[in-house]
């Protein structure tokens, strides 16, 4: 099995001096869909942006073999699609169609080839309705279909989802779940959440974060584990 | 949805709402320019005038509504028509006109901005080749004044509900200055969408 990331004794200290990780290693295989569990603030939206290159962390990254570093980030995150915790914080253009096509336009693929990637993004997602609307006319939950849609459209292996059900009702949680489990036999999927019950639902393998620690790596099994959640502030 | 500071009006349908923007935005440049140019006439206002009520009408755009929008405005413009007329040390007239110029093109602004949607606008002003950097901060703009007067309202709401009596001063303030935080923040975080997205410093 090919490795599609691996964390090498990563250390990440904010401006303010917090140390949000502390030491981090572990290593996620090609197609597999990978749980990142731990309370809030014990580092898992961090250790997702260091491992996109946009924090500078101290260790080693590497995404299918190459070392992520400032010279090749550009072109590896092309193969990355991130949806933030936060919708407001990850569409930025005055329309839906407008923001969907800003990841291609700098990659510089042509006009009239991201009309069609888009038309079919959309349309998996059911959302072809959108296209011509403003981020700010939708709900959460169709907020966060479209940050989807910005993070598949250039057809990446590796996703990235940190927190995907937080704050969603519960039929949005259910088709965003379901939009998830669609894409697990084709891509690799990382997955942060503070949820034991998604990742005994769609996680292959997990770690557990506790104060920028790793204090587990294995199967989602543990889970099950109550004193295991409640030493780790799970339950 | 309920945010409607600029758009509130460029959603529903009137013919005025259906004239191509770029015909819409150069018809109102090229007014701006005329105005400038041409000498002072108190005919050409009432001709304007009555033209923008006729528009306004067709528009369906309720007047009451322009005319509290223009009122806002009105204190900046006379503040600008007067030291116009300072500066210049001439007659009367030149008082009139800045007045009479900017409060005009401040209705019409309002009536294109009501009949046209933003995205659209976007669109017109990169068709009559507005650098891009320009239209990227508009959309930002656009996009994140509505978050902000969110984020405002909710901290707002909070406040009123842990207390009973009328805010201070001095908690407003602080509220303020929480408001530039976050935004601060968010901008980081809006950065690093960016950069996940392929921006390396350039929008293309
Ligand atoms: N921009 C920041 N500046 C300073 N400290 C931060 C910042 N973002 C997060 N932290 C701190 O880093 C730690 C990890 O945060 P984070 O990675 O957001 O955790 P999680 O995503 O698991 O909730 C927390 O202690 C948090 O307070
Ligand atoms: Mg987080």
């Amino acid at each position: 099995m090919t490795e599609a990331i691996e964390v090498k004794n990563v250390w990440y200290k904010y401006p303010n001096d917090t140390l949000a990780l502390d030491g981090v290693s572990f290593f996620v295989n090609k197609g597999e869909t990978f749980g990142i569990l731990g309370p809030n603030g014990s580092g898992k939206t961090t250790l997702l942006l260091c491992i996109c290159g946009v924090l500078k962390f101290q260790g080693e990254i590497r995404i299918f073999g190459k070392k992520v570093s400032q010279k090749n980030i550009y072109e590896l995150r092309r193969n990355i699609g991130f949806v933030f915790q936060n919708p407001d914080d990850q569409l930025f253009m005055p329309t839906v169609y407008e923001d969907i096509s800003f990841g291609p336009r700098q990659y510089g693929i042509k006009e009239n080839e991201i009309k069609a990637i888009i038309e079919d993004v959309l349309n998996k997602l059911g959302i072809e309705d959108f296209k011509n609307k403003s981020s700010h006319h939708l709900s959460f939950g169709e907020k966060k279909k479209v940050c989807i849609a910005t993070a598949l459209v250039l057809n990446p292996d590796i996703l990235i989802f940190d927190e995907p059900t937080s704050e969603l009702d519960p039929a949005s949680r259910r088709e965003l779940m379901q939009i998830i489990i669609s894409l697990k036999s084709k891509k690799t999927i990382l997955i942060s959440t503070h949820e034991p019950k998604i990742a005994k639902e769609i996680c292959d393998k997990i770690i557990v974060l506790n104060k920028g620690k790793v204090v587990y790596e294995g199967l989602p099994h543990i889970l099950n584990d109550q004193e295991f959640l409640t030493k780790n502030r799970l339950a | 949805m309920k945010h409607s500071f600029f758009d509130k009006y460029s959603y529903i349908n009137s013919p005025v709402h259906k004239i191509n923007p770029v015909l819409k935005l150069i018809l109102f440049l090229s007014i701006g320019i005329l105005l400038n140019i041409i000498p002072f006439q108190i005919v050409t206002y009432i001709l304007i005038g009555s033209v923008t009520l006729v528009i306004t009408y067709l528009s369906k755009v309720p007047l009451i509504f322009i005319l509290k929008r223009t009122l806002v405005i009105l204190p900046f413009v006379f503040v600008i028509a007067l030291t116009n007329f300072f500066s210049k040390l001439s007659e009367s007239t030149v008082l009139y006109k800045t007045f009479l110029n900017a409060y005009i093109m401040i209705t019409l602004l309002i009536l294109l901005t009501q009949t046209t949607k933003f995205p659209e606008m976007l669109k017109s002003l990169s068709y009559l080749r507005v650098p891009k950097l320009i239209l990227v901060l508009l959309s930002f703009i656009y996009r994140y004044f509505f978050i902000l007067i969110d984020e405002a309202e909710k901290m707002i709401y909070s406040a009123k509900i842990r207390t009973y009596k009328r805010l201070k001063i001095r908690t407003i303030g602080a509220m303020i200055g929480v408001l530039f935080i976050k935004t601060y923040d968010r901008s980081e975080r809006v950065y690093w969408s960016m950069l996940l997205r392929g921006f390396d410093g350039k929008i293309k």
